[in-house]
């Protein structure tokens, strides 16, 4: 009889939360994708890209910030319904995580300080540090392929930018995009320049094979939701808008 | 911008004082239970309750963290999806961090109220007991006001270090003070200016307490004295 | 369950301990020898040497370690004057940046509990010194410290065992010892529950063998101040 009871209060308690809004995450330290402006808000690409798609599935979103550690282990527990933060596809990924339809195609890029005419290679990077955020298709690149160079690894997608004009990285690698809008247009970023070869997902299988939302397993009908919301945002010309808006070369 | 930055690292603060509120509060009411539970008669109790204490005063309060707001859903949520419901549970980083706080110093909230209570005649226990007074009223009146003044050192003790360690909860993505100074001083490349900013805060609550639980401390001295004939 | 990741990595988690310990005997060490001088400008007559004492321990203990950590390891980067002198290979190291910042944070609570342990002292003690015609420095070293030093035990015990746990923020500036090899792992495995909670394991075996080796130093050198005798 106990159990009845508790079973129905439980049930009762399950109830609104399938109504309630959707918990996404994001890391919020990489600008412009998604960062935290000077009065605490979280703004950028990825963030309007959200609210559009969730717009126009029609889903009520509820975007915040967390911490890089436990996004991806979050999502996989269903503490989030789904995260949006440059995430990029990878079969080691793909095991754990669903993924929408990719909506973006990233360059990775090195960074390094003018005229420091570093060798952009294995063995010219040997000895040297490389800064890179832990965890990221970068991380596991330069893990692989650098095996002779100091690898420091950060939590968040802004502290190897510090470490970087600190003296203390010889290199970092991102997303060119990132690198070049919110580092080089900078103040702080303008003794830097990238180098080194572009690389994408066709380079190493580390770089995955694009950008999407990730999503929990389980949750095929969200799968198919925020896949129609981004097709819709295509279609209507808000994604090309979007991209106008933020990476206007 | 340093300003903007500023203003928003300190309007923080808020959060910060009310999460460190929140696991005082919580710290004491549960170190209260645990200090008379280690005085209980009960072998196994005392025995569990100094487990307790082993256990959180042994690991680091940022592991303890991770593990309440990281592991402990993760460990929920692996039996509730092993038996079969379909359920989940979540915290956010404001409630882990409290709850965190809060059982973390209630460990070491329970030391410093069971050598309190200890020292409290127990003569006047007794008396009160042999008029008939209910126990609620006992400890009310003559238990509380001793225990006060008695605990105070190490209560202001625990007090001081709790907020200090509000700091880590940043580390779980609260927007907290620690948070906003690290992403400002990301978003400018001036981390020295923005922590010292934080670490300001931290002083000026830290001096605050000191100051205000001294004054406390002094009139409970005086009301106590006062009573007396 | 995923402790096989666990197992995989054990030797990380070895490296880990490793480093966690030298960090902490390293620290402890210098700390303790900067709050021996200190401790006793604390309680010194000249109000100068006393409040810079003061305003020192009054900082440190003031503002939590997580701050402290970043000013020094983020902070002092920001300066590129700083950064040209021969002080960079030093500060640009995440290990001595960590290492720097415990000593201070430590030696601050240190000098405190340093400085009540002797102004704990029987007068009796000091008058017979004196009366010995023993020189200040002598006097400090055979009879002061020695009688601070059993008083004080219990308290700096607890003291070596906050900072062995205060260790665990050396992750957050890329060091490697037990907390970031257990949060490297949740990164890159998606697991969060076993990383931790061998991390935990690992701290509390740790803080076991102190807090037995603290005792064991209690008996041996204070035992004359136990109660019952």
């Amino acid at each position: 009889m106990l159990r009845l009871k508790l079973a129905l209060a439980m049930s009762l308690l399950a109830a609104p939360a399938l109504a309630a809004p959707l918990n996404i995450a994001t890391d919020a330290t990489f600008p412009p994708f998604e960062s935290i402006d000077a009065n605490g808000k979280l703004v950028g690409y990825d963030i309007e890209l959200m609210e559009a798609v969730c717009k126009a599935a029609a889903l009520e979103c509820n975007i915040a910030n967390a911490a890089w550690d436990g996004m991806i282990p979050g999502l996989i527990d269903g503490k989030y319904d789904a995260l949006i933060s440059q995430l990029t596809v990878t079969d080691k990924r793909r095991r754990v995580i669903a993924f929408s339809d990719i909506y973006s195609h990233p360059t990775f890029r090195f960074v390094a300080k003018k005229g420091a005419g570093l060798d952009i290679s294995p063995e010219g990077l040997a000895g040297k540090t490389i800064a890179v955020q832990t965890g990221t298709p970068m991380d596991a690149y330069v893990t692989a392929h650098y095996p002779q160079s100091t690898i420091k690894r950060y939590d968040t997608g802004s502290a190897p930018y510090l470490e970087l004009t600190g003296g203390r990285a010889d290199v970092h690698i991102s997303y060119q995009a990132q690198v070049v809008h919110s580092f080089l247009k900078s103040g702080a970023g303008k003794d830097y320049e990238l180098v080194g070869p572009e690389l994408t997902g066709a380079d190493a299988p580390e770089f995955g094979e694009g950008v999407a939302i990730a999503i929990g397993k389980r949750n095929s009908e969200l799968v198919e939701k925020v896949n129609e919301g981004l097709a819709k945002i295509r279609e209507d010309g808000t994604l090309e808008a979007l991209n106008k808006k933020y990476f206007e070369q | 911008m340093f300003a903007d930055f500023a203003s928003t690292i300190l309007a923080a603060g808020v959060l910060t004082l009310l999460l460190a509120l929140g696991a005082l509060v919580l710290s004491s009411v549960l170190g209260l239970v645990l200090a008379y539970g280690r005085l209980s008669r009960r072998r196994w109790l005392v025995r569990l309750i100094q487990t307790f204490n082993f256990v959180i005063r042994g690991i680091p309060d940022l592991v303890l963290m991770l593990l309440v707001f990281y592991s402990l859903p993760a460990a929920i949520n692996q039996f509730l999806e092993w038996s079969g419901s379909g359920l989940w549970v979540e915290f956010s980083p404001f409630w882990a961090g409290m709850v965190t706080l809060g059982v973390i110093f209630s460990a070491y909230m329970s030391e410093t109220f069971k050598s309190g209570l200890q020292n409290i005649p127990r003569g006047q226990i007794e008396a009160a007991e042999a008029y008939g007074l209910h126990p609620w009223r006992i400890f009310w009146r003559i238990t509380l006001p001793q225990l006060a003044r008695l605990a105070l050192p190490g209560f202001t003790n625990n007090w001081l270090v709790m907020v200090k360690a509000t700091a880590l909860v940043s580390l779980l993505g609260l927007q907290d003070v620690m948070f906003r100074a690290k992403g400002a001083a990301e978003a400018t490349g001036q981390p020295f200016t923005y922590y010292l900013v934080a670490g300001g805060f931290y002083l000026a609550v830290t001096l605050a307490s000191t100051f205000g639980l001294l004054a406390l401390a002094r009139q409970l001295e005086q009301t106590n004295h006062a009573g007396r004939t | 369950m995923n402790w096989d990741v666990v197992i995989e990595n054990l030797g990380l988690y070895a490296e880990g301990t490793w480093l966690t310990v030298r960090l902490s005997l390293i620290s402890l060490a210098i700390a303790f020898l900067l709050a021996l001088p200190l401790a006793f400008l604390r309680n010194s007559r000249s109000p100068a040497l006393r409040w810079s004492v003061i305003a020192y321990t009054t900082v440190f203990r003031g503002t939590p370690l997580l701050v402290q950590l970043f000013l020094v390891y983020f902070g002092l980067a920001q300066f590129e004057l700083l950064r040209s002198t021969i002080l960079w290979p030093w500060l640009s190291s995440p290990l001595f940046c960590a290492l720097l910042v415990f000593v201070l944070n430590s030696a601050a609570y240190t000098t405190e509990i340093f400085a009540g342990g002797l102004r704990a002292i029987p007068k009796g003690e000091i008058e017979a010194a004196q009366a010995y015609g023993f020189t200040p420095l002598r006097a400090a070293w055979r009879i002061f410290i020695p009688g601070m030093l059993s008083r004080t035990l219990p308290v700096y015990g607890n003291e070596m065992i906050m900072l062995m746990h205060a260790t665990s923020l050396a992750s957050t500036v890329t060091l490697m010892e037990i907390t970031g090899v257990a949060r490297n792992i949740t990164l890159n495995y998606y697991i969060q529950l076993e990383p931790y909670v061998a991390a935990a394991i690992i701290y509390l075996t740790l803080s076991a063998v102190l807090v037995a080796a603290v005792q064991l130093a209690e008996r041996r050198f204070a035992g004359f101040l136990r109660p019952g005798r």
